[in-house]
């Protein structure tokens, strides 16, 4: 098994050579492999939601998580953590905002667990301690509320400010 | 679909994104991703981003997971859908009456708002699973309920735990009491029953445990005050904790161990208000 390689086509043709180990990261690529016995070496998962950019990224991100251990369940009781992003996940996701929504896209595509949480923990951050406006420009959202709405909505949710 | 994308996506690229750039908003996402970033919002952000993201922001999910992951239980929650409160105000209740709560004010709010219905087993579970009440002002509810007490402490799990060990994770969930008075006594009398139903098998008898307890607290204040001179040795120790248990007997390892653990793990019961 070790070493064993397959073929991930991105939507724009190109077509990658990954670990079969890399590759199952993606839970949505596993249950092909092992469902539906897709194990040939030379058959080619085609990928229809992701380009060759973000395939790229996704690759070079399970490449180095490839070791780590299972990500733990779902808890609601837990209290989040926003900081916990380890560093070399903070460079590899010094990327455009556009980027980083299309990376999100495609793990959730993917269903590769622990890069969709840190993708998502990275957007949060870009909203957490923010003000409205500065969300606003943070994420290029025109804002369409009347001068009256924008006082109803403010109030609505002012409790925050008083904290 | 089967648009370019820059490959240099980090590079000096910045200013041709808006033309590759699909979704520059969480709003353009699908609900249920938007709603997977803002979970890790904590309230205030949360009503922040509320602001902008009206709808998404106030989804119930994210209000119900806030108030979870802070009071991990309270009575509202299961009357929540059928009487169509809304989490975020459950929310900002549970927070208005926590602020009370450790201002002094007692349980009044949690209750007149029925936040927490008014049983003792009820708000037991309402302490049990949450962290954001001072335990000083939780010990000045239950030295007056001792129901609640009681019941609290039968909630508490200490199987397979080195008894020092147990002793202070009981006192930092319940906070000991300045003094040596009535209510430590009690405590300890509660406690003691609780570590023998969890540990049956040791064969120590809740009396035993009662007086080891008291040992230990000595042993601890002893061995942490500036103002005691001349320490306890082991040998003492062991000598003196013998004598005390009275119908049972304690071996010399275990006495050994009880006073090993106090001197390097230190005090028992380091209160909140007696800390330092």
């Amino acid at each position: 098994m070790a070493g064993n390689k397959i073929k991930l086509q991105s939507n724009d043709g190109d077509t990658f050579d990954v670990d079969v180990e890399i590759a199952k990261q993606s839970a949505t690529i596993k249950t092909m492999l092992e469902d539906l016995g897709m194990s040939e070496e030379d058959d080619v998962i085609p990928l229809p939601n992701v380009n060759s950019a973000i395939l790229k990224k996704v690759i070079q991100w399970a490449t180095h998580h490839k070791d780590d251990p299972p990500p733990p369940e779902d808890d609601e009781n837990r209290e989040k953590n926003l900081s916990d992003i380890s560093s070399w996940d903070q460079d590899f996701l010094k990327v455009d905002q556009g980027t980083l929504f299309e990376l999100i896209l495609a793990a959730n595509y993917l269903d590769i667990k622990g890069l969709l949480d840190v993708t998502c923990k990275t957007v949060a951050n870009m909203i957490k301690g923010r003000t409205p406006e500065e969300i606003r420009r943070q994420f290029n959202i025109k804002n369409d509320f009347t001068p009256q709405e924008e006082e109803q909505i403010k109030k609505e949710n002012e409790w925050c400010e008083e904290k | 679909m089967g648009q370019m994308f820059d490959r240099q996506v980090a590079g000096p690229t910045l200013h041709t994104q808006k033309q590759v750039t699909k979704i520059s908003d969480i709003s353009q996402l699908p609900p249920e991703l938007a709603l997977q970033i803002l979970k890790n919002l904590n309230a205030t952000d949360l009503c922040l981003a509320a602001c902008v993201w009206q709808t998404l922001a106030n989804d119930e999910i994210l209000w119900l997971g806030l108030c979870k992951s802070n009071w991990g239980y309270a009575s509202v929650y299961k009357r929540a859908r059928d009487e169509g409160i809304s989490f975020r105000r459950i929310y900002l209740q549970l927070d208005e009456g926590t602020l009370r709560f450790n201002a002094g004010q007692g349980l009044q709010y949690f209750l007149e708002n029925r936040l927490i219905d008014d049983v003792c087993e009820e708000i037991c579970q309402f302490f049990h699973n949450t962290r954001k009440l001072r335990s000083v002002e939780k010990r000045k509810l239950l030295q007056t309920r001792r129901d609640i007490l009681e019941r609290l402490v039968e909630l508490q799990s200490y199987e397979n735990q080195f008894l020092p060990n147990a002793l202070r994770q009981f006192f930092a969930k319940l906070d000991a009491p300045e003094d040596r008075n009535e209510y430590l006594s009690i405590l300890i009398e509660n406690f003691s029953k609780r570590f023998h139903e969890c540990n049956k098998d040791l064969g120590l008898s809740t009396e035993t445990i009662y007086v080891l307890c008291f040992s230990l607290i000595l042993l601890s204040i002893d061995l942490t005050s500036p103002h005691v001179k001349n320490k306890m040795s082991k040998r003492e120790f062991i000598r003196n904790t013998r004598r005390a248990i009275i119908n049972g007997t304690l071996s010399d390892e275990l006495a050994g161990h009880l006073y090993d653990n106090i001197y390097l793990i230190g005090h028992v019961a380091r209160s909140a208000t007696t800390a330092n």
